[in-house]
């Protein structure tokens, strides 16, 4: 125990922990940072109907909708006529300039109530109760959290000198002879690995989802399937989506921790290893279209995607995936931290 | 210089780096493969009969009889219009989707292109005239407009040809995660270059004399630059064998307007001539990658760190200036809005704006320097060069020189 | 305690490291001596585990070290050249990060008696990069000692420190010699003759001399000369004799000759020093009619 500690430790300098501590104050900054997303609704407009429907999905609402829609059809369709009648001076200018300002709030609605009966069919092939909610900023939070560089970069500069600094200053001499320089050793420092590889990354996500919820106020217990599109997904709430979503990331980054192990041990030179770990852990995201599908999110883990885990991914099966390969890392890592350079050391 | 490409090349792990970058070529390949055109010869089959048989004022109006003789033939043949033999594809419907584009293009290149290009000069004449009638002219709106008229009001060559699949090209090549790749290539190069010989000790013999410490870092930087220019020479080499194969992008000659993304280029380019500045700009990203990671590594020393800052130089404008391009290309864009107006101003002054020139090169897109209209690239040419020549400057003049403790 | 060495042989691809190796070792300071290439650093690797032999084993009172694992482990202590130690670590901080790596209980109080040991103690607090050569030295052997091994190897332990630095290194090596097997690596013939107990002369990957310090000394015994010479005299003697050593006196020359034959002119036979030792076994043109002499004393 206390020879992981120390290997923890060592990953924890001075300068590291000022790194991963400044790295958590941008990302905090980048969370609060405006973000403009496009949507084929008005937002604004979306909210005010929330505020008017929101709550459970009956019946009701939706006739109200259908109504609006009509309403918002007919208006747009009398333009011609609206225009033609003032033109023919049958009806005055501030008739016809009301008319206009009705015109353009309607053809501003038009979009949003097309999008909300969208979710009235949307609802109505569920099961279970359904709920209108201002639900935009999840649906962007879900549909735009992108690849993680910030995080991917903090955990390079962590995780790759655990083995790396063992060659490159030489110090593994010092330690194979020992009595626990070898196997133990090599144990403590992929615990190490795997534990940073877990822990970093849960604290950005958790850090990402304190910056959301203090802007987005509320919704989290509201359950995911109520976003459009999100109905494979079980019965869960948003917040409890995330968090899987964070703890499935958090284990793949800890799985691909060990690869950084695994690849300093075989390369023995820093700036190979840097730069076979960042082809090694983003390159599956770049070739992302020639894989089926299901197998690339299986076989590599989901970490170098930027998006949530799909409804299709069964997470048992994804959590065994993540201990074969763990499995197969770690024994690379053993073999090669006691295997003997190719020349004199 | 060969000794420092053997230096370059003394580990194994070197040419297995070289050989994962140059296996993503490969990758790109395929993927483009899946994604071919297998249309494209029987498309310019059609386009050349078309252009041997009718004239230019003939060709449309041909085009779109055939292409709605042809829907209606499809209609009726029912489910058979998938399986019966066309006379270009091996469908009717596949003949129909051919007339279809072939009417788009010849609708193009005939009406629409033409046709986009006068409104634009008669807009601009009408701004001028408007301008002129004020009482206090803007002299900057008249030189605007006179200018967009000067481009615009020219005749463009287009001839009833496929450029080829140009977005698909640049789809399969020109993206985001090469250019990802190729930074952190040129990064770990410079840096094991320029760190070597600190962390060897070899630096004690290497740096004894003035003159042998310059003649070794121009020696060490034209290696690593070869290199790294070599491996984009092959990537551009491929892209373009990948285009001929693929995506029937063989005639250079075309100008570049002819494809519908450059409808508004105000320059008279060719598509051979795009591409070229295309790879020169690319280069010239590159070796300011390989100056400021030279830099890096010279006044760092150590290798993690320097590999870390290099990236951080390269890669965050990059994923700066991609989620602003994709601000600006939305439709809900604020063109008067700060947000708009900080992605003009970087793509004149950011280096890694020259990784993507295409929006350089679609509408008009000028800056004024002292009343004189400069296309927006030029600027960005500019500071890339400046910083370039500024960080081989000071790594220069920092090579060897004690580290302060 | 008896560590045997039978017929250990080592390969680089075309390259012979070592070849034959067979020697005991029983408690003592053996002192490992041998121009560069000729095998110490790779058999010193070997015994601490580093590297595998290609064929031949290692037993420690008749037992396989290969097979004893943790146990041989336990009573070893290797310091390498350049220990790699961690810059950023104060002096006590990599004491204790190596206690633990050694297994070794209760090592407060260890870490400060060997300290005190290595004259240390008030430089404990500092970070290694703090540290000049020979404080540096001074820790890799408080850290080698903390196991309190029965078997140490040191390479090359007083390289590139100054004669008060190595003064004190000697006289710790020498106070601990006492029921451990000490091997060390050296170029520098003074620290062999103060503190070893016996030599190990490594040619090629070949022992060509073994033996306690005098008889190694015996082994040239008649085979060194010293005589007084003239400038030009004197350059003819070198010419004959390259591995000759002249040192200026007022208007002659002193050469010192190391030859299996009496050179020409007023030569007198010499005392022998492990120098010329050196000199009669490693010099290039001295492997005339010795390639395939081994002598153990």
């Amino acid at each position: 125990m206390k020879l992981f500690l120390y290997e923890f430790r060592k990953i924890f300098t001075a300068g590291n922990r000022i790194v991963f501590f400044a790295a958590l104050a941008l990302q905090a900054l980048w969370g609060f940072f405006p973000h403009v997303y496009e949507h084929e609704y008005s937002p604004e407009i979306y909210r005010r109907y929330m505020e008017r429907i929101g709550g459970v999905y009956t019946e009701e609402k939706r006739t109200f909708l259908e109504a609006r829609r009509e309403e918002i059809a007919g208006l747009i369709d009398a333009y011609e006529e609206m225009e033609g009648a003032y033109k023919r001076d049958e009806i005055a200018l501030d008739e016809f300039e009301r008319y206009l300002y009705e015109y353009q709030l309607a053809e501003s609605e038009r979009s949003t109530v097309d999008y909300l009966l969208e979710k009235c069919s949307y609802y109505d092939s569920l099961d279970g109760e359904a709920v209108f909610f201002y639900d935009t900023d999840w649906a962007d939070f879900f549909s735009h959290s992108g690849y993680p560089y910030l995080l991917a970069a903090v955990l390079f500069l962590l995780l790759i000198p655990v083995f790396d600094r063992e060659f490159t200053s030489n110090a593994r001499p010092l330690l194979l002879p020992a009595v626990s320089g070898r196997k133990k050793l090599c144990i403590c420092k992929l615990a190490a690995l795997a534990l940073t590889g877990f822990a970093v990354p849960m604290v950005f996500f958790a850090l990402r989802y304190a910056v959301f919820v203090c802007q987005a106020g509320g919704g989290q217990d509201f359950c995911v399937r109520n976003l459009l599109g999100y109905s494979g997904y079980p019965d869960i709430s948003l917040a409890q989506y995330y968090f899987t979503d964070a703890l499935a990331k958090a284990a793949a980054w800890s799985v691909g921790a060990l690869l950084l192990g695994a690849v300093s041990n075989i390369v023995r030179n820093t700036v190979f290893s840097f730069f076979l770990s960042v082809v090694c852990m983003v390159s599956p995201a770049w070739f992302a279209g020639i894989w089926p599908p299901l197998v690339y999110e299986y076989a590599f883990c989901a970490a170098p995607l930027g998006k949530m885990y799909g409804a299709a991914i069964d997470l048992r099966v994804f959590a065994l995936v993540c201990l074969l390969k763990a499995a197969a890392y770690i024994l690379i890592n053993l073999k090669y931290w006691e295997k003997e350079a190719s020349g004199i050391l | 210089m060969r000794m420092e490409m053997k230096k370059v090349f003394s580990s194994w792990l070197t040419f297995l780096c070289l050989g994962v970058t140059l296996a993503c070529i490969g990758v790109f390949f395929a993927a483009s493969a899946q994604n071919r055109d297998v249309l494209s010869g029987a498309y310019e089959e059609l386009l050349a009969e078309y252009r041997a048989e009718y004239s230019e004022e003939e060709i449309c109006g041909r085009l779109s009889g055939e292409k709605d003789r042809l829907w209606e033939e499809t209609d009726a043949a029912g489910e058979s219009a998938y399986t019966q033999k066309g006379k270009y594809a091996d469908s009717l419907y596949g003949d129909f989707l051919l007339f279809n584009r072939a009417y788009e293009t010849a609708d193009y290149i005939y009406r629409r292109l033409p046709e986009g290009r006068r409104n634009l000069v008669k807009d601009s004449l009408s701004h001028i005239t408007e301008e002129s009638q004020k009482k206090h002219p803007d002299e900057s709106v008249i030189r605007e407009n006179e200018t967009i008229i000067a481009k615009y009001n020219r005749v463009i060559p287009c001839e009833l040809k496929s450029t080829g699949d140009l977005e698909s090209m640049s789809a399969g090549f020109d993206h985001t995660y090469w250019d990802f790749l190729m930074i952190a290539f040129t990064a770990m190069l410079a840096v094991r270059m320029f760190t070597m010989d600190a962390s060897s000790g070899a630096y004690r013999m290497l740096y004894s004399s003035v003159k042998g410490r310059k003649s070794l870092f121009l020696r060490q930087f034209a290696a690593v630059s070869a290199v790294v220019c070599a491996v984009a020479a092959v990537q551009s080499f491929c892209q373009m064998v990948c285009g001929a194969l693929f995506f029937s992008v063989r005639d250079y000659s075309l100008p570049i307007q002819m494809a519908e993304e450059f409808e508004y280029c105000p320059y008279l380019l060719n598509v051979g001539e795009y591409f070229l500045i295309k790879f020169l700009m690319k280069l010239l990203f590159y070796l300011l990658m390989v100056s400021v990671s030279v830099l890096i590594a010279v006044l760092c020393r150590k290798p993690l760190p320097s590999l870390l800052w290099a990236l951080v130089f390269g890669i965050g404008p990059l994923i700066l200036m991609f989620g602003l391009y994709d601000y600006s290309a939305s439709e809900n864009v604020d063109p008067f809005g700060s947000t708009y107006r900080l992605f003009q101003l970087l793509r004149c002054v950011l280096p890694q704006s020259l990784l993507n020139i295409r929006t350089y090169f679609q509408n008009y897109d000028m800056i004024y320097f002292g009343g004189l209209p400069v296309g927006r690239l030029i600027p960005a040419c500019l500071t890339t060069a400046a910083a370039s020549a500024a960080c081989f400057i000071v790594s220069l003049l920092r090579f060897g020189q004690p580290q302060k403790r | 305690m008896e560590l045997q060495f039978e017929n250990i042989g080592k390969t680089y691809r075309s390259r012979t490291a070592l070849s034959d190796i067979s020697v005991t070792l029983r408690e003592g300071v053996y002192a490992l001596l041998g121009p560069n290439g000729a095998g110490k650093s790779t058999w010193m690797n070997i015994l601490a585990g580093l590297l595998k032999p290609d064929s031949g084993k290692i037993t420690l009172d008749g037992k396989e070290i290969s097979a004893m694992g943790k146990e041989f482990r336990r009573i070893l202590g290797y310091l390498p050249q350049e220990p790699g130690f961690y810059p950023d670590f104060t002096g006590y901080a990599l004491m204790k990060y190596f206690a633990e790596i050694k297994d070794v209980k209760a090592a407060e109080p260890k870490i400060g008696e060997l300290l005190e040991f290595v004259n240390l103690s008030g430089d404990a607090d500092r970070r290694y990069r703090e540290y000049s050569g020979g404080m540096k030295r001074r820790l890799g052997i408080a850290v080698t000692l903390l196991n309190d091994p029965k078997i140490l190897i040191l390479d090359e332990p007083t390289a590139g420190l100054d004669p008060k630095e190595r003064i004190r290194f000697r006289n710790i090596i020498s106070s601990i010699g006492r029921n451990r097997i000490i091997i060390f690596a050296t170029h520098i013939v003074s620290d062999i003759e103060t503190i070893a107990d016996q030599a190990i002369l490594l040619k090629s990957g070949k022992i060509v001399l073994f033996g306690p310090i005098r008889s190694v000394l015996d082994s040239v015994r008649g085979r060194v000369w010293t005589l007084e010479a003239d400038a030009r005299e004197a350059e003819k003697y070198v010419m004959q004799h390259p591995n000759a050593t002249i040192v200026k006196s007022g208007e002659h020359w002193n050469l010192r000759i190391v030859s299996g034959a009496r050179p020409q002119g007023p030569a007198v036979e010499a005392k022998p020093c492990l120098e010329d030792v050196y000199m009669y076994w490693f010099e290039e043109h001295s492997l005339e009619g010795k390639e395939n002499e081994t002598v153990s004393l």
